[in-house]
């Protein structure tokens, strides 16, 4: 008890140590379209804040959270914002000590390998719901690791199964990945029957959404939301200088290794797993924590399949036993007191600055706002979020239309590829001002558009507020104060 | 004829690789080779960069540059286009036949090659960097031998050759005669030797003082050594993403390795293999570096061949081993006239296909240059990094002097600090972007579709004097209003003081 303790306060200072101020710019577009939930009673079913596609059929996927975040923010603000991050970070680390110390029979080694990987997903951890994919991840991998000791599925189990894969699909579309996992962790010729239930139980999971009294010809296309919206993935492969790429690798390497001397560890079925994990990670990055995920997960379960073979790793075993040494020396209430110490320290930062106020265009658009700058509104990709939140009012319901958000699938594709030619200068940033024909453009003072703006003479800079520019056409611009 | 077959789809393969001339410095290194022609002497300064020049810098391509100078001189284009070609045929050739001998078995050793020559596509190019990708093979080649019968005169004689040539031609000696001490040594041996090694060493480092500048290229080369993460801007220099060709070619050789290597962990040991994934990982993180990646991998997988002929001929390597040993027996029955035949077919089309176009048509400014030459605007260009090299050969003399310098070039241990820094400012369009214009002379030669074009386009102070190509792939000069009235024939419907009448 007392181990397992000591494992949730190192978890949670790793979970804790992930955690910076809110400053993914998603949250926004969740919390507005969470109060628009909040407000109506139900999914809003078509498109209501992207200019392009308004009226357009659209349905928010990820709903729990939205819900989630609108209710924390509108009764706690910034704070309570904060403070769920803290908590999503906590349950990601202790959930995944939990399944590495299950599938390595080792409490010292799970917690272990969950701090490494939460590390390794430092550079992703967000207030997103894709964090809940991932304990949803972790979750499938301790079930999985259950029913294949017991080669049948209990009740309870049963349950298990549809609960995650119902939370899943009603947060992130990446359910496809817990099936994968799930087949690849039981997956053998005895097991057909098996598996053919745990199929039966996911796919039941997946239904039991919103979606489902929609209408029946999109049961099939939540499913297999993946492939229907393929831009969800944000294709954006991974460059190999990268952090959380590293950290990948250093796990590949690490797995590598156990296989290098015993190779037959670890089946050719989970191989081929692990192999379309890092695939996909490596093609679409914010998928690379599942790769994280499962290859932790790999080398939590080869470990105690070592045995006696252990010391055939000579120096790595060594060394990891001298580790471990080490560390079972520190006192357990010593542990737990520098965990918590660090947990309140780290609370109390946060608490200061709750919300990275750097990356928000927040000046920038209550000028627009009190000044009441003219409509349409040009804005950046990255700020469409943001922009969707301040324009829209307490039940989710926007007074001004973005031109560009983050989210792909409610975007008009023309548009976006317009609005990447504009921030990288091209000169094709004349079509897209045209297309959306604006009478205000909020842009990143840093981005090449600005420059190509200011050097002209139809557009001049109103404001250049913390980072962020106005501009609007040279005639209608705001006469200079005075100093 | 096995061997004219195995020459042919050698060459064949080279040919493959093989485009027109596409590369940017190539053309400063043409110049630099006139000069020591002329001179008979290697320049211990530069002379073609106007914030550089005087400053001491080391022709450490020398031998190279001499050669494509010579080429240029003679034949032009097609002299430079043979030389290419002749370096894609060695190349694949060397590549084919350190393979088979790595292996001892020339049907897995050239498939290895023409896989590694294929992998090398994205990267091949006119410069001496290539050849030191032959080198390298050479060099595992003989490293090979050494490890199988120790290291005998002839061997490390063979060795102090390889990289005379090396340092000679390129910098990166250092990787060769690391991998290579990796390569020689027989860890499993108790006790273990250390003899081999130290010899190799020996005469790798004492091959690398052969040159004109008696082994000064290895302080170029720490003055160098941070140049691929300092200028990330490079293409070269940038990270492989997974999406890239040249990438996903590595990553096939690393899983077939890494699966022949699970079935049977012993055959390749760890020192090896962890040098391997050391340059594999240099290739990705560094993408100038990934022919290295895949010359190394394909050795890996040959010595593994050759390691474990055995279990392989008693059809005891399960699954991936017995597909690769059916896919050698069904190339060992196919016809070898029928290969050769095929070769000689490619071989053909390609040289008529090279002969067609030598030049890769919008790959080099050369329009726009001869415009700023009939203006005589040719002084202090504020030009593009990699259209340096084009605008050195420009405005050079067959001599290899310059009529004007330019503000930088692709030579990135030559261009002063404040002016990359300001060109940096330019080049993504920031804010701070005239700062670099201040280093020329009122005339920038720019990129159409890059954010300065945009930029100068809709400043008032700018006015554009020439276009060419269209806005995704042409070149665009612009001139400072105070020097366009100097101008009396320019294309009135670029300049929008023209037609604005504001000027």
């Amino acid at each position: 008890m007392r181990q397992c303790l000591v494992a949730f306060c190192v978890a949670a200072f790793a979970g804790a140590y992930i955690c910076l101020a809110v400053s993914d710019s998603d949250i926004w577009l969740h919390i507005t379209i969470g109060r628009n939930i909040l407000a109506s009673g139900g999914l809003p079913t078509t498109e209501l804040w992207n200019r392009f596609s308004v009226g357009s059929d659209w349905l928010p996927y990820p709903w729990v959270f939205q819900i989630m975040s609108a209710g924390i923010w509108d009764a706690w603000g910034p704070t309570g914002l904060v403070l769920c991050k803290v908590i999503l970070g906590v349950l990601l680390a202790s959930v995944l000590a939990w399944t590495y110390s299950l599938l390595s029979s080792s409490v010292f080694t799970g917690t272990l390998i969950a701090v490494i990987t939460a590390f390794a997903a430092h550079a992703h951890f967000g207030l997103k719901p894709d964090v809940i994919a991932w304990i949803c991840f972790a979750l499938v991998i301790v079930l999985a690791h259950g029913v294949s000791k017991l080669q049948c599925i209990r009740f309870s189990s049963a349950v298990g199964v549809v609960g995650i894969f119902c939370l899943w699909s009603n947060s992130h579309p990446s359910t496809l990945f817990g099936l994968v996992c799930l087949i690849s962790l039981l997956g053998s010729q005895s097991r057909r029957r098996l598996i053919g239930s745990c199929i039966g139980l996911c796919f039941i999971g997946t239904l039991l959404t919103p979606v489902l009294f929609l209408g029946p010809h999109r049961i099939l296309s939540r499913f297999c939301e993946a492939f229907v919206h393929p831009s969800l993935f944000q294709l954006l492969p991974a460059s190999f200088d990268l952090y959380p790429v590293s950290f990948l690798l250093l796990q590949l390497a690490v797995l590598f290794t156990l296989l290098h001397y015993r190779s037959g560890l670890l089946s050719l079925r989970l191989l081929v797993a692990l192999t379309l994990f890092v695939i996909a990670g490596m093609s679409s990055m914010p998928l690379l924590p599942f790769a994280f995920i499962y290859t932790s997960a790999l080398i939590a379960k080869a470990l105690p399949q070592l045995g006696e073979s252990s010391g055939a790793l000579g120096n790595l075993t060594s060394a990891a036993l001298r580790f471990r040494q080490a560390v079972t020396r520190i006192p357990s209430a010593a542990a737990c007191a520098l965990c918590i110490l660090y947990l309140s320290g780290k609370a109390a930062g946060l608490l200061r600055e709750p919300i990275a106020q750097k990356v928000l265009p927040e000046a920038a658009v209550s000028f627009v706002l009190e000044n009441n700058l003219p409509d349409p509104v040009l804005n950046s990709f990255g700020d469409g979020p943001y922009l969707m939140f301040r324009f829209s009012d307490e039940r989710g319901v926007p007074s001004r239309l973005v031109s560009v958000d983050t989210r792909l699938e409610s975007n008009d594709a023309k548009i976006v590829a317009l609005h990447d030619g504009a921030s990288q200068g091209m000169s094709t940033w004349r079509e897209y001002v045209r297309r959306v024909n604006p009478g205000v453009i909020i842009w990143p003072t840093s981005s090449a558009l600005s420059t190509i703006l200011s050097a002209g003479t139809t557009w001049c800079r109103d404001t250049d507020a913390e980072g962020w520019s106005v501009f609007t056409k040279c005639k209608e611009a705001i006469p200079a104060v005075p100093q | 004829m096995k061997t004219a077959a195995w020459v042919l789809i050698g060459a064949a393969a080279g040919l493959y690789i093989c485009g027109s001339l596409v590369d940017v410095d190539l053309w400063w290194h043409i110049v630099v080779g006139r000069w020591i022609l002329h001179h008979h002497s290697l320049p211990t300064v530069d002379l073609w960069n106007y914030y550089s020049s005087g400053e001491p810098w080391r022709a450490y391509s020398w031998s190279n540059e001499v050669v494509y100078a010579w080429a240029d001189a003679a034949y032009g284009t097609t002299g430079l286009l043979t030389c290419k070609a002749a370096l894609a045929v060695v190349l694949s050739l060397v590549l084919c036949l350190c393979f088979s001998k790595v292996a001892q078995d020339y049907i897995v050793g050239a498939l290895l090659g023409v896989v590694a020559t294929a992998a090398c596509y994205a990267h091949f190019v006119l410069r001496p960097q290539t050849l030191t990708w032959v080198l390298f093979a050479l060099a595992i080649l003989i490293g090979e031998n050494i490890y199988r019968n120790g290291p005998k005169a002839k061997s490390l004689a063979a060795i102090f050759a390889v990289f005379v040539v090396w340092a000679n031609t390129h910098l990166s000696a250092i990787v060769g005669i690391c991998f290579l001490l990796v390569w020689v040594g027989r860890y499993r041996e108790r006790p273990f030797r250390i003899k081999p090694i130290l010899l190799v060493l020996a005469a790798a480092f004492a091959g690398t003082l052969v040159t004109p500048y008696f082994g000064g290229e290895w302080l170029t080369l720490a003055g160098k050594v941070s140049h691929p993460l300092t200028h990330r801007n490079i293409v070269e220099f940038r990270a492989a993403t997974f999406a890239d060709f040249s990438a996903a070619f590595l990553i096939l050789l690393l899983i077939l390795l890494l699966r022949l290597v699970h079935e049977r962990p012993a055959a390749l040991e760890l020192p090896v293999l962890a040098a391997g994934s050391m340059l594999a990982y240099g290739g990705l993180a560094v993408m100038k570096f990934l022919p290295f990646g895949y010359i190394v991998l394909a050795a890996m997988i040959a010595r593994y061949w050759r390691e474990e002929s055995e279990t392989i001929a008693s059809a005891d390597l399960p699954g991936l081993g017995d597909a690769l040993l059916k896919l050698r027996v069904l190339l060992a029955r196919l016809p070898t006239a029928v290969f050769a035949l095929l070769a000689l077919l490619v071989i053909a089309q390609k040289l008529l296909e090279l002969n067609e176009e030598r030049v890769r048509p919008g790959a080099f400014p050369e329009a726009a240059v001869s415009f700023l030459q009939n203006h005589d605007l040719g002084e202090k260009v504020s030009n593009v990094f990699g259209d340096g090299g084009y605008l050195i050969y420009s405005f050079s003399n067959s001599e290899g002097s310059p009529k004007h310098k330019v503000v930088v070039d692709g030579r990135t241990n030559v261009n002063s600090p404040d002016v990359v820094e300001a060109y940096q400012e330019a080049l993504y369009g920031r804010a701070d972007w005239s700062k670099y214009l201040e280093f020329g002379n009122d005339v920038v030669l720019w990129r159409s579709k890059w954010p300065l074009a945009s930029i100068l386009e809709e400043h008032p102070d700018w006015c554009r004097v020439y276009f060419d190509g269209g806005v995704s792939s042409g070149w665009s000069v612009f001139l400072h209003v105070r020097r366009v009235q100097s101008l009396k024939d320019i294309e009135p419907r670029f300049c929008r003081i023209s037609t604005d009448g504001a000027a």
